[in-house]
């Protein structure tokens, strides 16, 4: 890979048709356009393939509303989240668990129209049934146990247990009716979401109150995290919110001014690589001659992969040389 | 000189005598004249290419000028442009030299193949030629543009200004192609080449 650091030593993508078409002593009225297309996706091959892409930094508003933030379209991925803070950008902490409403496509919660809450709290503590098995002679049946929930807020626990009657030697269900508690419910018959009776529901019913009061396994918020959905082009942000969300990341390729820009460094490879498109399918032209051209293009860009070569990797490589130690005795000699 | 001249004069070359009741009338040699030009400007166009790799308009065939532009179209039913160059050369430019409004020549068929391709400039719209109109599909900056194309050279009088080198090669082709040709009979009295 070749690493582009010269961010700013790009030129416009026109350069490119313009030198191709002097090479090719072309019509420039006749061959302008297909030399374009031809040099915007030998860029976006050298991208996928060759070179890396100078990381975009920009400040994007954020949606107050939903707490989420719109991907650039040539968003590729990211490299930093965060906001900033007196010229000094604070990071944002990954949380793969948080959930954008917004990517949900079918929820399946099927909430009240008057209070908003899940319609499920209501269903779930209306009937909420456990069963047992119990043994009449060599036979099992199942003792029910419901709690019900009714439109005043009594909830009562109504057992319906098999014996066997004996008289008439049949199995019979006895049921038994107890009253638990009282919950406060809202006049649409759903609960009130009152610390009271959030602590009653948990006694009266664990499972309903595990199930919608309490927080699904997630991770301690430091401040601001984020999650991104690249389906549907959104950054999910919690925690602090702040105006704007500053995001660094790779695009696809640059288009700066309205208008592609290409590293310079690959400014040779890709007048071959259009004057190698402009013969490649032409029936007049020898098969020697485009691979004689296609053979150019190779060449400059292996010239562009060799081209840059990092400090980093200078040095390392210096570093990992053997060293010979030459001893006097060896120096005598 | 001009094509009308040189046609004169190979007709003059031909038939040296000024009376009338010619065998070929001067006005059929102009035709021909006129149309052996474009024919050898074509030549010249082709040997160029071949041997230089490219052919450029000479700068005394070039005109500019300002058109309205209406519904996206300009009509050019009223220029006199050189319509014998291949691959509608003879419109050169659209817009002019400067920079900010860029125009780019295309074809029909390219304009449906590059339809959504976003390779050029934001900037930039292109342009085709149907018949007697140039169309912009993507609509223009403003509502007159200039154009530069190749004029058939000709002058207020309708005479077309050649090149000298292309010019003897016209009147040449005049005299291959009339060299030889019996004449009519001569009907006026007395009046004879011979005399």
């Amino acid at each position: 890979m070749v690493d582009c650091r010269d961010k700013m030593r790009m030129i416009p993508l026109r350069k490119v048709v313009a030198a191709s078409i002097i090479d090719m002593y072309g019509d420039i009225n006749r061959t302008e356009q297909k030399y374009s297309h031809w040099t915007a996706r030998g860029l976006k091959k050298l991208y996928r393939e060759s070179l890396r892409m100078p990381p975009r930094r920009v400040l994007i508003p954020v949606n107050k509303n939903t707490n989420t933030v719109t991907l650039p379209v040539d968003f590729d991925y990211e490299t930093f989240v965060g906001y900033l803070s007196n010229g000094v950008r604070i990071p944002a902490l990954n949380n793969p668990n948080l959930i954008s409403e917004c990517t949900i496509e079918n929820s399946g919660v099927n909430l009240c129209s008057v209070c908003k809450q899940d319609k499920g709290i209501c269903e779930d503590l209306n009937i909420s049934e456990t069963t047992d098995i119990v043994q009449i002679g060599e036979s099992s049946y199942f003792e029910t146990v419901t709690k019900t929930l009714y439109p005043n807020g009594s909830y009562y626990l109504e057992k319906n247990t098999p014996y066997l009657n004996i008289e008439t030697n049949e199995v019979e269900y006895s049921k038994t009716k107890e009253f638990i508690a009282n919950i406060d419910l809202l006049p649409c018959g759903c609960p009130n979401q009152t610390p009271e009776n959030k602590e009653l529901i948990e006694q009266v019913n664990p499972n309903v109150y595990g199930c919608y009061y309490t927080p699904c396994g997630c991770a301690e918020n430091h401040g601001l995290s984020y999650n991104v959905f690249e389906e549907s082009g959104l950054i999910q942000i919690s925690g602090f919110i702040p105006d704007e969300l500053y995001l660094e990341y790779n695009p696809f390729v640059i288009k700066v001014n309205g208008e592609y820009m290409v590293p310079e460094i690959a400014f040779e490879t890709l007048v071959e690589w259009n004057k190698f498109k402009a013969i490649q399918h032409k029936p007049n032209v020898t098969t020697y001659e485009k691979e004689w051209q296609k053979q150019n293009f190779i060449s400059e860009r292996r010239n562009m992969e060799n081209f840059k070569v990092s400090l980093d990797f200078i040095i390392n490589a210096a570093i990992s040389l053997p060293r010979f130690a030459f001893s006097d005795q060896t120096k005598a000699t | 000189m001009n094509v009308n001249e040189i046609a004169e004069l190979a007709w003059r070359q031909l038939q040296p005598s000024s009376v009338g009741g010619r065998a070929i009338h001067l006005e059929e040699f102009k035709s021909t004249a006129k149309a052996e030009f474009a024919y050898q400007t074509l030549l010249m166009m082709w040997k160029e290419k071949r041997e230089e790799g490219e052919y450029l308009i000479p700068s005394y065939l070039l005109k500019e000028v300002e058109k309205d532009v209406v519904g996206n179209e300009i009509d050019i039913s009223g220029l006199e442009y050189f319509k014998s160059l291949p691959f509608e050369a003879w419109l050169q430019d659209i817009g002019g030299m400067k920079c900010g409004c860029k125009y780019v020549k295309s074809t029909v068929k390219d304009a449906k193949l590059f339809c959504g391709d976003d390779s050029m400039e934001d900037s930039a719209r292109t342009y085709y030629i149907v018949g007697n109109k140039i169309k912009f599909p993507q609509g223009t900056h403003a509502k007159k543009l200039p154009i530069i194309y190749a004029d058939k050279g000709g002058d207020i009088n309708g005479n077309l200004e050649v090149d000298d080198a292309i010019g003897a090669l016209v009147r040449q082709r005049l005299i291959e192609i009339y060299g030889g040709k019996i004449g009519v009979n001569d009907e006026t009295n007395n009046q004879n080449k011979t005399n």
